[in-house]
């Protein structure tokens, strides 16, 4: 009986309640109570990288994970590569994983930060720089390429000059242009103007619209965020401006160069209206023959040819007019397509060969060539950037040609993109002044981008003479 | 015997007989065995992020940094000046309240069709059901270019009945109500369902006295159907307006632009479709500001909290 008593009395609610509270609030404290752990000190490691094909060079044995994401044509050249190198370095074995492209940034920060991450890995451009600020990667060793062949030498230097990117190609933006449609009209590509103004009038003539008004062909498409984004970035660079202050800590996009930029993106669908928002995104239009010419960076060509298999033979490229009709200051801005990392949470021989590994996967004129063969972009080579070979490829030619004078500005400030979304949709959609929309977006990223180091690498740019 | 001392007195036999049998010694390490990997498992993976989320609300922590500070309330502060905060909490209340109406609405009037289908209920009920049981990913997608202005299905259709067509996704004005729409369409054939277990609840006697009265069919809609159908509207409506405070997949998927490019930044145009949710995910996993992103989701927690319980109590008034 006292047992009984004594049970009901343990199981009452406002027991059950109290002991559920003290379990809720223990956990609360333990949670309270974890440890604000600071930064350890992580001397990089710089080893000397081997030559892949000297046997025996490399002290580490067993298994090197590779993490990459999902991207066929990327997966196949890098099994090539993997095949090479095991004939060649028996010892180890390369466990190459791609996951998909929605997974790996979460998974490889959170592993990666935690020091429990692959040796190895891709690292697309956004989330380097956060894998820097945690100070998990490793440097690229000073004898790791030659250095002065790479155009992305300049742009992928740290504060204390060492080299953190090895971009696998660049992508530009360009203009695709129907050849069907240009050979109606009479049009060979030379009549594409090489300046905005003459540009928009060739546009204009090809632009058609209904008995409303409404735009049935775009003159010339863009129609998409991102080339928005890369548009009016590479309009400020073209017209000799910055996007940020020398220290990073403000944004000069209230500045006249960038309010022409926007202004120039706004007059393109409303004043000149050489497009619409109503047409299908970004080269939906261009491939339904809804646009004559579309406006966008390589990366589009991979797609369009596989969502539009019919566009085979049908398109072609010319490089993106400037306002001055020539290549200085800038054709606009680049964008790495990034590269393998080694981290630097293992034992230096492990280290040493990762590096060795990235070494046979990236470095050497070949390399060079089949990454951007494979990715349609340019290839960060200065020599085989004018090899003619490459020059010969519809959609890298024109990429290509532009790469010593384009500009990349590094860390692409993450919280801007919200701002850049928001402002781009008030001048086009609700047509807002860009003064007005950049007044807005300019306040709100000098409150946050001052919170922490940024990497912005615009200003190492030096346009060669043309 | 009073009828109070009966009472009491069956209250004692229970209790004894509860006790003859859960005593220390007995069952009771069972019923302990049988319980305790589900309290761990729901302190570890329900209060415990809870109460961690609430913990990082105060703080400055950054995803993949190794340092937070402890900053007191200023997330709060700072949620409550972020003007696109606001916004995503205007339109996430704007959500409910369009969605709600057109769920329970179109629940009730499709259950009431369905029921009404004799021998072809099964097939209208599995035909509704449908878009509950099909990938949101796959159906916004499909629907994203039904309002395409252009070439989507819907505008043709407005054009054929000379009505104007609309923007939708691409008006800031349309653009939310496109995609509650939508959530609609997509969630309605569940709230069938449970209206149709409400309807099954209902004795027939009821309806065969209404019609000896000569009671007529709105009458015996109104002063049957409905109140007896109470507890499913009380149930209907708590679980919908968690849900639209949640809502966060349609959105992204009818609101990132590009076709290749699916993950640029949703919430467009202009915000119209930034909601609570999908601001915190841009907040905390693209922006990789957890700190501030969990004290939203704080935020958020407290108002389905403090509004699920004002609408439980005013259901619970009306059927009791």
């Amino acid at each position: 009986m006292r047992k009984d008593i004594n049970f009901r009395r343990t199981i009452t609610r406002r027991d059950f309640l109290k002991v559920a509270s003290i379990a809720a609030g223990g956990t609360l404290l333990s949670a309270c109570g974890s440890k604000t752990t600071p930064a350890e000190p992580v001397v990089p490691n710089t080893p000397i990288a081997a030559e892949p094909n000297q046997a025996g060079a490399l002290s580490y044995k067993g298994t090197l994970d590779v993490w990459d994401w999902e991207f066929p044509v990327r997966e196949e050249l890098v099994k090539e590569y993997i095949a090479q190198w095991e004939g060649k370095q028996p010892d180890i074995k390369i466990n190459y994983v791609a996951l998909p492209w929605a997974d790996i940034e979460t998974k490889l920060l959170a592993v990666a930060t935690a020091k429990n991450g692959p040796p190895i890995s891709d690292v697309f451009y956004f989330w380097r720089y956060d894998l820097q600020r945690a100070n998990v990667i490793v440097p690229f060793p000073d004898d790791f390429a030659d250095w002065d062949d790479r155009l992305s030498t300049p742009f992928m230097k740290d504060e204390n000059g060492k080299i953190r990117g090895f971009p696998s190609g660049w992508y530009t933006d360009m203009v695709y242009y129907n050849k069907d449609i240009f050979e109606q009209e009479g049009l060979k590509a030379e009549d594409i103007p090489t300046n905005w103004d003459d540009f928009i009038k060739l546009s204009q003539q090809l632009t058609q619209t209904d008995q409303n008004g409404n735009i049935t062909r775009a003159g010339c498409a863009m129609n998409d965020y991102w080339q928005h984004e890369y548009l009016w970035q590479g309009l400020i660079y073209q017209q000799g401006g910055w996007m940020y202050n020398e220290d990073a800590t403000a944004a000069l996009w209230n500045e006249e160069p960038s309010v022409r930029a926007l202004q120039f993106i706004q007059d393109w669908y409303l004043k000149h209206k050489i497009d619409s928002r109503d047409l299908p995104e970004g080269y939906g239009g261009f491939c339904n023959d809804m646009a004559v010419m579309f406006l966008g960076a390589g990366w589009n060509t991979g797609f369009f040819m596989n969502d539009f298999p019919q566009m085979e033979d049908r398109w072609d490229t010319v490089k993106i007019p400037t306002f001055s009709g020539k290549a200085t200051p800038s054709y606009g801005i680049a964008s790495p397509e990034e590269n393998y990392q080694a981290f630097n949470y293992f034992p230096d021989e492990t280290v040493e060969a990762s590096f060795a590994f990235i070494k046979h996967l990236m470095v050497g004129e070949d390399r060079a060539n089949r990454w951007a063969t494979a990715q349609s972009c340019a290839p960060d080579s200065k020599k085989v950037g004018a090899d003619p070979k490459i020059m010969s490829i519809p959609g890298i030619k024109s990429q290509a040609e532009t790469m010593p004078f384009r500009v990349c500005f590094g860390e692409r400030p993450i919280e801007a993109e919200k701002l850049w979304r928001t402002m781009f949709d008030q001048v086009i959609l609700e047509g807002k002044t860009p003064a007005a929309a950049l007044g807005e977006a300019t306040q709100a990223i000098n409150q946050v981008l001052p919170t922490k180091k940024r990497y912005i690498t615009e200003r190492n740019y030096q346009p060669p003479a043309e | 015997m009073t009828d109070n001392k009966r009472i009491s007195n069956q209250n004692t036999r229970k209790v004894k007989y509860l006790g003859s049998h859960w005593t220390w010694g007995g069952k009771i390490w069972v019923m302990l065995l049988a319980i305790i990997p589900l309290v761990i498992s729901f302190l570890l993976f329900w209060i415990y992020p809870i109460a961690a989320t609430f913990v990082f609300s105060f703080s400055d922590w950054q995803a993949f940094s190794n340092t937070r500070q402890f900053l007191g309330v200023n997330n709060y502060i700072q949620a409550f000046n972020d003007p696109i905060f606001i916004r995503s909490l205007t339109n996430t209340f704007s959500f409910v309240a369009l969605y709600l109406p057109l769920i329970i609405i179109g629940g009730l009037g499709l259950a009431l069709l369905v029921d009404a289908a004799g021998r072809l209920k099964e097939l209208f009920r599995m035909i509704y059901f449908i878009p509950v049981v099909t990938s949101v990913i796959a159906t916004a997608f499909v629907w994203r270019y039904l309002y395409q202005p252009r070439i989507g299905i819907i505008n043709i259709l407005l054009q054929a009945l000379h009505l104007p067509p609309q923007r939708w996704l691409l008006d800031p004005s349309q653009a939310l109500f496109s995609v509650v729409l939508y959530t609609a369409w997509q969630s309605v054939g569940l709230n069938m369902v449970w209206f149709l277990a409400g309807l099954t609840t209902i004795d027939q006697t009821y309806y065969d006295a209404a019609k000896v009265d000569g009671a007529n069919s709105w009458q015996t809609f109104r002063h049957i159907t409905l109140p007896l159908l109470m507890p499913t509207f009380a149930f209907v409506t708590v679980i919908g307006a968690i849900n639209a405070f949640q809502v966060f997949g349609p959105i992204y998927i009818m609101t990132s632009t590009g076709i290749s490019s699916g993950d640029s930044p949703p919430g467009g145009p202009s915000n119209s479709t930034m909601v609570v949710v999908l601001y915190q995910w841009l907040t905390a996993f693209r922006e990789l500001n957890l700190g501030y992103g969990a004290a939203m989701g704080i935020i958020l927690l407290v108002i389905i909290l403090a509004l699920t319980l004002i609408q439980m109590r005013l259901f619970r008034t009306r059927w009791e």
